[in-house]
C-alpha cells in the first residue's frame, strides 16, 4: 500500500462516521425515532440503513480523495485531519444532545 | 442448542470480546505516541478485534431490535437510549481504528515531513477509538446487567 492509497483511504474512512453522525443529527432534527416504547420494532433497520449509506459516501468520495493526495499530499493529510476532527466532533455531540 | 442460547452465549461473547477490544486499543494509544514508532502488529490486532466485534454485534442488532428494544423501552427508557447511543459511538469506534491503522501503515512509506504528522494523526484516530470504545462498552455493560437475551 503506497502512502498516497494509504490517505486516500483515510480519508474515505473519516467520512464514515461523518456521514452517520450527520445522519442522526438530521434524523434528530426531524423528530427522530418513533416512540419505540409505544410502536412495534420497525422493519426498517435504522442502523445498517445509515452505515450504508455512510459507506456509498466514503466510496464515492475516493476518487476525489485520490487525486487530492496525488496533486498535493501536504493539503490531502490537512483534509483528513480536519475530516477525522469534524467526525469525532460530530459523533460525541450528537451522542451528548441527541436521544 | 436453542435460538435463545445461542443468543445469550453471543451476547456474552460480544460484551467480552469488547472489553478485550478496548483493552487492545489502548496498546497503540500508548506505543504510537512516539512518532517514530513502529508498531504493526498492535495496531493490525486491536484493529481487527474491534472490527470483529463490531461484526458480531450487528449480527446480533437485528435480533435486539425483534426480541428486546421494546421491552427495554418500556422499562427502562434511559437505559434504550443509552444503548441506541452505543451503537452510534461503535460505528466511530471502528473507523476510527480503521484511520489510525491506515495513517500508522501511511507513516512508514511518506516523505519526513508528513511522516510525523501521520504519525501524529494514526496516535490522535486511536485515542478516539479508544475512548469510544471505551463509552461503547462501559454502556454495553450497564445495559446488559438491566435485561439481556
Amino acid at each position: 500500500m503506497t502512502a498516497r492509497s494509504a490517505l486516500t483511504a483515510a480519508s474515505a474512512f473519516a467520512i464514515v462516521p461523518l456521514a452517520y453522525a450527520a445522519q442522526r443529527c438530521v434524523e434528530v432534527g426531524l423528530g427522530g425515532e418513533l416512540d419505540p416504547a409505544l410502536v412495534p420494532p420497525s422493519p426498517r433497520i435504522a442502523l445498517f440503513w445509515r452505515v450504508g449509506v455512510s459507506l456509498v459516501l466514503a466510496a464515492g468520495s475516493t476518487g476525489p480523495f485520490y487525486r487530492l493526495a496525488e496533486r498535493s499530499p501536504a493539503l490531502a493529510l490537512r483534509v483528513a485531519e480536519a475530516l477525522a476532527a469534524l467526525a469525532f466532533g460530530l459523533l460525541v455531540a450528537q451522542a451528548v444532545f441527541a436521544p | 442448542m436453542t435460538d435463545e442460547l445461542v443468543l445469550r452465549l453471543l451476547a456474552r461473547l460480544h460484551g467480552h470480546a469488547g472489553w478485550l477490544a478496548v483493552a487492545a486499543l489502548l496498546h497503540p494509544v500508548i506505543v504510537l505516541r512516539s512518532p517514530m514508532r513502529r508498531a504493526r502488529g498492535a495496531a493490525w490486532a486491536s484493529t481487527l478485534l474491534v472490527s470483529a466485534v463490531a461484526g458480531l454485534g450487528a449480527g446480533l442488532y437485528p435480533s435486539y431490535r425483534a426480541l428486546l428494544k421494546q421491552a427495554i423501552f418500556q422499562q427502562n427508557p434511559t437505559v434504550g437510549w443509552w444503548f441506541e447511543r452505543k451503537e452510534h459511538l461503535a460505528v466511530g469506534a471502528v473507523t476510527f481504528a480503521w484511520i489510525g491503522l491506515l495513517c500508522h501503515l501511511a507513516a512508514a512509506r511518506a516523505d519526513s515531513t508528513s511522516q510525523k504528522r501521520l504519525a501524529a494523526l494514526a496516535h490522535r484516530a486511536y485515542a478516539a477509538a479508544f475512548f469510544l470504545a471505551l463509552s461503547v462498552a462501559t454502556i454495553g455493560t450497564i445495559a446488559a446487567a438491566n435485561r439481556s437475551f
